[in-house]
C-alpha cells in the first residue's frame, strides 16, 4: 500500500545537465524512508519536486491519492511539513513567532489561537527550545536552528514530514533525540521522508533506504539488507567497511 | 514580542498610540506654517469662531489640505516600504524601488515641459502627469516580469527592471532640463525635490485620493500574516503554504497603485518608505500584524512633522523648503544609525 507518496518516472534536467533520470519512489503510512546518495545524486531535487516546489519534466506525484499539480500550496502544507536545510533570516522574528507559523496552513485565523500557541510552546519545549522563545531567529545557532525548523514542522500538525539533513548540525545527543521524535511520530501512523549522511542513523531509525546515484535509483529496501559494503563502496567512491557494536550497525571509511 | 504571542489588544494599543502621535503633529501641523498666524491664540480664537476671512483661507485652503495630503502620503510610503521590503526581503527596498519614482517624475516633469491640459473643467496639471508617469514604468516591469519564469527570479527581475526604469526616466528628465528655458530648469528642479504642493486641491479629489489609500492598506492588511512567512524567503512561504507569487502580485500592485496616487500629489519624497518601516519594526518587532497599523500613522505623523518643519522652521531664512530635502536630511543619518545599531545587535533587522 503505497498511498501517502507515490512518484513515477520522475525526470529533471537543469541547462541539459540530468539531475533525476526515471526515479519511482512509494511511501506508506507508518513508513520511515531516509534518502541517502553523494552530494548531487539528486536528492533536494527529488525532495523539492515531491513537495512541488520545482515541477518535474516527466513523472508523476500523488500525494495522498491527489496529483500534486491539482493542490494548492496550502493543500500540499496541510499534507506535508517541510524542514529545509536552513533558514538564513532577514528580519528578528522571535523564535515564538516563527515556529508559530507553521500554523499558517491550517489556521483559519488571522492571530495565533491559544491552542496554537500551546502547541507552539509545547513543541519548543520538546526540542529543549523553551528557554529561547524570545530569541530572534537570527541570532540561533545553526543547531538550534535546526530544532527550531523541526519544531515548526511539528505545529504543523500533518501526517508526511520531508526532512533535508536534518541532522547536519546537530550535536550526538541532539541527533538521537531528534531522529526519536521522527520514530516515534511514524510509529504513530505518520511518515517520514529523510536525506541523511550519516548510515548508522539509517540502520537505527529508518524502515527504508533508497539509494540515489546519479539521478537514478540504485537500489532500495531494508537499510539492513540494502547497504552492504560493495553498494556503499561504489555509491561514495571510496572503501567502507561495516561493522556492528552492541547489536548497532556501524560504518567506517577504510 | 518578546516572547508572547501577538494578540488583539496589544495591535489596537499600538494603533492607538501611533494614531495618537499623529493626532498630535497634525494638530501641531495646522498651527505651524510660513505666516505669523499660529500659536494657542489661533486655537483660541478658532474654538471661539473668530478667524477673519484671510485667517480661514490660509487654515483651511493652505495648511488643512497639506496636512491631509502630508497623513495619505506618508502613510501610502510607510505601508508600501514595509510590503517591499517584506516581499523583496531586503531591508534596503522603499517603495520607489520598482520605478515609480521615475516613472512619476518623468510624467510630472512632462506636464511641466509640455504645460498642462484642460480636459473638460479639469486641468491635466503635473498630479495627473505623475499619476500616469508612475502607471506607465509599473506596467513596463509588471510587463517584463511576466516573461520570466514563475518564482525566484521574479525578485530580481522587478528589482532590475526597477532600477533600470529609475535610470532610463532620470536620464530623459535631465534631457528635458537641458533644452528648457533656465527658468523651466529651476522650476523642474523645485517639483523635484518633493514640495507637497497642493494648496488648493478640490475636496472630492482629495477625498477620492483619502479612499483610495483607505482601501489600499486595508486590503494589504488582509495579507500581513502572508507576508510574515513571506518575509522568511520564497521556499519556506511556499513549504509553509503560501501561493507566493499570487500574494507578492497583490501586495505589490496594491502598494504601488497607493504609492503612485501620493507621488501624484506630493512629487518624490525621499527617506520616508525606508526609515519609517526601520524605526517602527526596532520598536514593536517584524510581525506585519503589529508593524503595518503602526507604519500608517507613523509613517503619516512623520511626514506630518516633516512638512511643519519645512513650512515654518525656516522662517529664519526667510524661506520655505521643499518637504523632501527634509526627508532626506533626516533620513540619511538616521538610516546610518539603524544599520549600525542592527550591525552592533544580535544581527538581523528588527
Amino acid at each position: 500500500m503505497s498511498d501517502i507518496i507515490d512518484a513515477r518516472g520522475l525526470a529533471k534536467a537543469f541547462g541539459g545537465n540530468t539531475v533525476l533520470d526515471g526515479v519511482d519512489l512509494s511511501a506508506s503510512a507508518g513508513e520511515a524512508i531516509a534518502v541517502v546518495g553523494a552530494n548531487g545524486a539528486g536528492k533536494t531535487t527529488l525532495m523539492k519536486i515531491l513537495v512541488g516546489l520545482l515541477e518535474a519534466d516527466a513523472g508523476s506525484v500523488k500525494l495522498m491519492g491527489d496529483d500534486l499539480v491539482e493542490l494548492t500550496r496550502r493543500q500540499i502544507a496541510r499534507r506535508v511539513a517541510v524542514v529545509p536545510q536552513g533558514s538564513p533570516q532577514v528580519f528578528g522574528f522571535e523564535l515564538l513567532e516563527f515556529v508559530l507559523m507553521g500554523c499558517y496552513a491550517r489556521s483559519e485565523s488571522f492571530l495565533p489561537t491559544g491552542a496554537q500557541v500551546e502547541q507552539a510552546q509545547a513543541a519548543l519545549e520538546e526540542l529543549g527550545l523553551a528557554r529561547l522563545a524570545a530569541r530572534p531567529v537570527s541570532a540561533l545557532s545553526g543547531g538550534e536552528m535546526q530544532r527550531a525548523l523541526m519544531a515548526r514542522a511539528i505545529v504543523a500538525d500533518v501526517p508526511l514530514w520531508f526532512l533535508d539533513e536534518p541532522t547536519a548540525s546537530l550535536d550526538m545527543s541532539h541527533q538521537i533525540a531528534l531522529l526519536e521524535k521522527v520514530r516515534r511520530h511514524v510509529d504513530k501512523g505518520g511518515t517520514v521522508l529523510a536525506i541523511l549522511h550519516d548510515l548508522a542513523l539509517v540502520h537505527r531509525f529508518f524502515d527504508v533506504v533508497v539509494v540515489l546515484f546519479d539521478g537514478q535509483i540504485l537500489a532500495h529496501g531494508p537499510p539492513d539488507e540494502v547497504l552492504e559494503p560493495a553498494l556503499v563502496s561504489n555509491l561514495y567512491g571510496l572503501p567502507m567497511q561495516r561493522g556492528e557494536v552492541d547489536g548497532k550497525i556501524v560504518w567506517i571509511a577504510k | 514580542m518578546k516572547g508572547r504571542p501577538l494578540n488583539i489588544s496589544t495591535i489596537l494599543t499600538v494603533t492607538l498610540l501611533a494614531a495618537g502621535l499623529w493626532v498630535v503633529t497634525a494638530a501641531a501641523g495646522l498651527l505651524v506654517g510660513s505666516t505669523d498666524l499660529g500659536g494657542a491664540d489661533l486655537l483660541w480664537r478658532w474654538m471661539g469662531g473668530e478667524l477673519s476671512a484671510i485667517e480661514e483661507a490660509i487654515l483651511y485652503r493652505a495648511r488643512l489640505p497639506r496636512v491631509i495630503f502630508a497623513g495619505l502620503v506618508g502613510a501610502s510610503l510607510a505601508v508600501g516600504g514595509a510590503v517591499f521590503q517584506a516581499v523583496l526581503r531586503n531591508p534596503l527596498a522603499d517603495p520607489y524601488i520598482l520605478g515609480i519614482s521615475g516613472g512619476a517624475a518623468l510624467g510630472g516633469t512632462l506636464v511641466l515641459v509640455l504645460g498642462s491640459v484642460t480636459v473638460g473643467a479639469v486641468v491635466m496639471g503635473t498630479p495627473v502627469g505623475a499619476f500616469f508617469g508612475a502607471l506607465a514604468a509599473l506596467s513596463v516591469i509588471f510587463g517584463v516580469e511576466r516573461w520570466a519564469p514563475p518564482g525566484r527570479a521574479s525578485t530580481y527581475v522587478l528589482l532590475l527592471t526597477g532600477v533600470i526604469v529609475n535610470a532610463f526616466a532620470a536620464s530623459l528628465i535631465m534631457f528635458l532640463q537641458s533644452v528648457v528655458t533656465a527658468r523651466k530648469a529651476q522650476e523642474i528642479l523645485f517639483y523635484l525635490m518633493g514640495a507637497l504642493s497642493v494648496e488648493g486641491t478640490p475636496g472630492p479629489i482629495t477625498i477620492a485620493v483619502a479612499a483610495v489609500t483607505f482601501l489600499s492598506v486595508l486590503i494589504i492588511y488582509r495579507f500581513a500574516p502572508e507576508l510574515n512567512v513571506l518575509s522568511l524567503g520564497d521556499d519556506d512561504a511556499a513549504y509553509l503554504g503560501v501561493d507566493v507569487d499570487r500574494v507578492r502580485r497583490i501586495t505589490v500592485v496594491v502598494a504601488s497603485f497607493a504609492v503612485a496616487i501620493a507621488v501624484a500629489f506630493s512629487g518624490i519624497i525621499g527617506f520616508v518608505g525606508l526609515i519609517v518601516p526601520h524605526a517602527v519594526r526596532l520598536i514593536v518587532g517584524p510581525d506585519h500584524r503589529l508593524l503595518l497599523p503602526a507604519c500608517i500613522f507613523g509613517g503619516a505623523a512623520f511626514l506630518t512633522f516633516a512638512d511643519m518643519l519645512a513650512r515654518g522652521g525656516f522662517a529664519i531664512l526667510g524661506t520655505t523648503l521643499p518637504v523632501g530635502v527634509l526627508t532626506s536630511l533626516i533620513g540619511a543619518p538616521l538610516f546610518l544609525y539603524f544599520l549600525w545599531r542592527s550591525l552592533k545587535g544580535t544581527g538581523g533587522w528588527q
